[in-house]
């Protein structure tokens, strides 16, 4: 950039500077600072007490759950023995299955872990 | 710096009447701030306002009050930057649509005219806040900050954290940025101009 160009571009910003002039701040920019401020403290209490007045009911609603759960794993356990081979199989037993599942291979190698 | 630090650590264990302190002290310089950056009165005190919610917000998170105001500053920029954001995305600006009126003004400030018209000043003034639109957010923000607001270098090493060799780099193609828009949009508005001052000639032959 040439010094020319430099200087214009300094009178630019200079005549705009002076043609912006400043800027008063009404007299209730303190207290709408404020009303905001409040407004967002008033939205985050009032998401606070809408989960407090709800606390109980989700309390009771877990407490529920859990002693359904407790009461059915008896019955929901039914299949665990049957898939017990298969867990125990190793990462190679596993890889070996899927390669001869179409030959009766799988049968083959969960005999060979059950030995 | 404008207030005590104790103010500042005061106002960060929640005593609102030093938070209400610093609102008092900063407001009429934040706001300048913000009128340069974004130059529309209408708008200045909405972002004004959006620094100090966010300052209420985070001031809690600084941890040395004697970087306050360099702290306060980011705090604006961004502010500015969010504002700018949302209105390049609304407006078109069609700098081909320039008046007569607007590059007179313009061309009158810049020669040295002092006794410019009440109107004229309003015509130059927006026409330098259309270049302003012209160049990257982050363009106008250094260089309002630099040229208009008049902050050094060594200011603005500390808002920006970077040293102030690269400021200047950055700082020297903003100015080459802002040059090249201002000479567009003149360019563009005197073709224009002149296109219509043609038409009218030949309209009346």
């Amino acid at each position: 950039m040439t010094l020319e160009r430099d200087e214009f571009l300094n009178h630019l910003f200079g005549t705009y500077r002076e043609l912006l002039g400043s800027f008063e701040p009404s007299a209730a920019f303190n207290a709408k600072v404020w009303a905001r401020i409040e407004a967002r403290k008033r939205e985050s209490l009032g998401w606070a007490s809408y989960l407090i007045s709800w606390s109980p009911r989700l309390a009771l609603a877990a407490v529920v759950l859990a002693a359904v759960l407790l009461f059915a794993a008896p019955w929901m356990g039914t299949g665990a023995d049957s898939q017990s081979a298969l867990l125990d199989a190793s990462y190679v037993d596993v890889l070996a299955l899927e390669s001869m599942d179409d030959q009766g291979g799988a049968l083959w190698v969960l005999a060979e872990n059950g030995r | 710096m404008l207030v005590e630090p104790k103010t500042i650590v005061r106002a960060q264990s929640g005593d609102d009447d030093a938070f209400n302190e610093i609102i008092r002290v900063y407001r009429k310089r934040i706001l300048g701030t913000v009128y340069r950056m974004i130059s529309r009165r209408d708008d200045v005190e909405d972002v004004g306002q959006e620094v100090f919610f966010r300052l209420y917000d985070s001031l809690r998170q600084l941890r040395k009050p004697q970087v306050f105001e360099p702290w306060l500053y980011r705090l604006t920029i961004n502010a500015c930057y969010d504002y700018l954001r949302k209105r390049r995305r609304g407006i078109d600006v069609r700098m081909a649509d320039l008046s007569e009126e607007q590059v007179i003004a313009v061309d009158a400030a810049l020669s040295g005219k002092k006794a410019l018209e009440e109107s004229r000043k309003a015509s130059a003034k927006e026409l330098l806040g259309l270049m302003l639109d012209r160049v990257s957010k982050e363009d106008r923000v250094l260089l309002t900050l630099k040229e208009i607001q008049g902050l050094t270098l060594k200011e603005l090493s500390v808002i920006y954290k970077v040293n102030t060799n690269a400021l200047k780099v950055r700082l020297f193609r903003a100015r080459k940025r802002a040059l090249r828009a201002y000479e567009g949009m003149t360019d563009e508005a005197k073709e224009r101009l002149k296109q219509e001052d043609t038409k009218s000639h030949d309209f009346g032959t």
